[in-house]
């Protein structure tokens, strides 16, 4: 009998020991296959649609899409770098949301897949916006300017970056007037585009590796710019670049 | 007759027991919390719980709540190791005995078994998170790094515990 007691005991103390690291073990899911848990949606190819612009610039642009898979779309962009000229590939992709719920994206990059140490670039910016592209200076800049004259500045949003031109600088405020930034450090002329928080590389840098976040709404779209500025290479000749890219997407609660 | 050990054991065993499940909760609560984390209850599991939209971020609560399960568990083991090196009343110095007095404090002192079923206890508990750490990163749900963190930990702990018992068995450094 008291031996009956004492195995009973020792189950219990058992379960006492285990049960709570259980429960732990438990307490988060770590089976569940994306896309297919009650409660938590994972986007799918179903949700969202991003159409690399194949035809528009054939010949200068290629591409090496991989499936989406856990909300990730992976790519690596290849463009045409030009000498000495400025190139704005507008509309490189195009995100449709094809599904009933909010979707926000963001863009990154780790850095230069190959091309930007074998030629003249000065700079590459990948800008992420829901309708136009950017917007363009309404007036000139000196050199210590520090507002920024655009069309809509309540899109901005204080502490971002902007490029303005080609030169990446932070806004300090945002004012009906437009943008209040970091001094200037080169003038730039009306006309000049201005992106919001674009990802950035220099030749050799990776400046600024994350677009801003946005959002689209069920039916709407979203389009990637690129816009790459050619320096002078020895060679004299135009080349192509590749840039890999992440697109993040999720689901907005 | 009810075995006095296990019936001491089961006592000791319930405040852990409660510790380290909550810990574990609240740690959840709190990550998502701070962070906005997408989730939900997994429903079409056998065991519901608590699902996030991406592995990344499992993995991440996941490692970041097992590690604090330990940190509790961890910081309970060195009460008991702290009582059995300088509180246990087998080899407190007669001095610090009379500070604790002072004080008021001489309920702090504790006796062999009360510290070694304590410490068991403790140690079970740590060793059981280690071996669940292990395993979660053996199946990729959490950082290497998290379970080489809690097998360095749980080592250095046995030691420690392992060492007071040897002291106190075969006294300071002395053998039979």
């Amino acid at each position: 009998m008291a031996t009956l007691i004492n195995i009973g005991l020792t189950m219990a103390l058992m379960v006492i020991m285990v049960l709570p690291v259980l429960g732990g073990y438990f307490l988060i899911n770590t089976q569940s296959e994306s896309g297919v848990v009650a409660g938590v949606h994972t986007v799918s190819e179903a949700d969202v649609s991003i159409l690399p612009a194949l035809e528009e610039f054939k010949g200068y642009t290629s591409f090496k899409p991989q499936p989406l898979s856990g909300g990730q779309y992976q790519d690596v962009m290849g463009l045409t770098v030009f000498q000495r000229q400025k190139a704005a590939y507008r509309g490189i992709y195009s995100i449709y949301n094809t599904s009933t719920e909010t979707l926000s994206i963001e863009l990154s990059t780790v850095g230069w897949a190959k091309g930007s140490e074998e030629l003249g670039l000065d700079r590459l910016v990948v800008s992420l916006s829901e309708g136009e592209h950017s917007q363009t200076l309404l007036g000139d800049r000196r050199v210590g300017a520090t507002l920024v004259l655009v069309a809509d500045p309540s899109a901005y949003k204080p502490d971002e970056l902007v490029l303005v031109g080609e030169e990446l600088t932070r806004v300090v405020a945002v004012s009906p007037n437009g943008l209040v930034v970091t001094p200037l450090r080169v003038d730039h002329l009306q006309g000049e585009e201005v992106y919001r928080s674009p990802i950035v590389l220099s030749q050799t840098d990776v400046l600024n590796p994350l677009t801003r976040v946005i959002q689209i709404a069920p039916g709407d779209r979203a389009t990637v710019t690129a816009v790459v500025w050619g320096g002078v290479d020895s060679s004299g000749q135009n080349a192509m670049v590749e840039l890999p890219l992440t697109f993040k997407i999720k689901v907005v609660r | 007759m009810a075995s006095r050990i296990l019936l001491r054991l089961i006592s000791e065993s319930l405040l852990p027991a409660a510790a380290v499940f909550f810990a574990k909760v609240i740690t959840v609560v709190f990550l998502i919390q701070w962070f906005g984390l997408a989730w939900g209850i997994n429903t079409l599991s056998a065991v519901p719980g608590i699902a996030f939209s991406d592995l990344a971020t499992t993995i991440f609560v996941n490692s970041y709540s097992n590690l604090v399960m330990l940190l509790v568990v961890v910081i309970g083991l060195m009460w008991v190791l702290v009582k059995a090196y300088h509180l246990h009343d087998t080899h407190v110095s007669p001095s610090f005995v009379l500070q604790l007095l002072s004080w008021n404090l001489t309920g702090l002192l504790s006796n062999s078994s009360e510290i070694y079923h304590q410490g068991l206890v403790w140690l079970s508990y740590m060793w059981l998170v280690t071996l669940l750490t292990g395993f979660q990163a053996y199946i990729g749900t959490n950082y290497f790094w998290g379970f080489g963190f809690a097998l360095i930990v749980s080592l250095l702990a046995t030691w420690f515990f392992i060492a007071d018992v040897e002291r106190e068995v075969f006294g300071n450094g002395n053998s039979n």
